[in-house]
């Protein structure tokens, strides 16, 4: 005998998303999920990000690593609240470790939260934790094939950051293809070119972000 | 905790699975039935291997896991052709637009438990 279910597996953890999606709409707080692979620059986005934007926007980040602490001392010289999760082995952060991490953050004094995920292009993306948005950073070493061999997580993105453009003339890839490829998987994702190591091309998307904070406070 | 993520989803399916069983007052099952995405971001084998691990010595030992694998099946948003892909399609294979829409492929859901005679 057969008994119908048709439950989602995820439920649970989609569930507790939506309700730190709530708790983060209460404060008034923009969520940024950000994900890449291990050594994309994801910790150095956001010290450049940092930089630039603490004097106009309240920042705060949690840092998602499998062990280890050196991420959150890298942004924790920033002068930012920075909270460390150790997943002890889990590929990605989901919604339950997202909200036992605010608590020991004061949400009122932030406008911007960035979590930054465990390095991983797979599974981060099925596990929500209640963001405003997905951001993505692709480094152009890893090539050009990347969007379609991991789809899903470009396909849910709502920004691209293609990094270490000063790598361009040393490797094999091409960014036209990660441009066509990406804007098929997510239309109108936006895209940025640039290399978090000499600073090109990250105005505009320090422009893109803050407009993307304000609109929603 | 595991370094793959099937681990979280097996976890997942048992506490499901045994809700639903107390709801329908059943004790013991023959399968499980998944309907799982060709997009989603599992592996069907490690998923079968992780269930096999946590339900070891509990009720659910011995169950079957079947995994019924959904293609990719897109919508042309142009001209209403339906079609399915192995990979992911950007061109409608009957008017040529790039318009399909992915309408299935995305799943991880259990469909239904059958409970063993």
């Amino acid at each position: 005998m057969k008994v119908r279910v048709v439950r989602n597996i995820l439920e649970a953890n989609d569930r507790i998303a939506e309700q730190n999606r709530e708790m983060f709409d209460q404060n008034q707080l923009f969520v940024m999920n950000l994900m890449s692979s291990p050594g994309a620059g994801k910790t150095s986005l956001l010290e450049r990000t940092i930089d630039h934007l603490k004097d106009r926007l309240r920042i705060g980040v949690i840092e998602g690593d499998i062990q280890s602490s050196f991420d959150a001392e890298r942004i924790a010289q920033k002068g930012v609240q920075v909270i460390q999760i150790n997943t002890q082995g889990a590929c990605h952060l989901d919604g339950n470790m997202i909200r036992e991490a605010v608590t020991q953050l004061d949400m009122t004094d932030l406008d911007l939260l960035v979590v930054e995920n465990v390095g991983n292009l797979v599974c981060p993306a099925e596990f929500k934790v209640g963001e405003d948005m997905k951001i993505m950073i692709l480094s152009v070493p890893e090539g050009d094939d990347k969007p379609l061999k991991y789809p899903l997580m470009f396909t849910l993105s709502k920004a691209l950051l293609i990094n270490k453009i000063d790598l361009l003339p040393y490797v094999d890839c091409n960014i036209e293809r990660i441009r066509e490829a990406a804007s098929r998987l997510s239309p109108g994702i936006a895209i940025f070119e640039v290399s978090c190591r000499t600073g090109e091309g990250l105005e505009a998307w320090y422009d893109w972000l803050e407009r993307r904070v304000k609109s929603l406070n | 905790m595991s370094f793959m993520h099937e681990m979280s989803l097996a976890q997942n399916i048992v506490d499901i699975v045994q809700e639903e069983m107390t709801r329908h007052g059943v004790e013991k099952l023959q399968a499980i039935n998944l309907a799982v995405g060709r997009m989603a971001a599992v592996v069907p084998q490690h998923l079968t291997f992780c269930f096999e691990i946590i339900t070891e010595n509990t009720g659910l030992a011995g169950t079957a896991l079947h995994i019924r694998e959904v293609p990719l099946t897109y919508r042309c948003l142009a001209c209403g052709h339906e079609f399915t892909a192995d990979e992911m399609a950007f061109i409608c294979p009957e008017c040529s637009e790039a318009d399909p829409k992915l309408e299935k492929g995305r799943e991880l859901t259990i469909e239904n438990i059958e409970v063993a005679d």
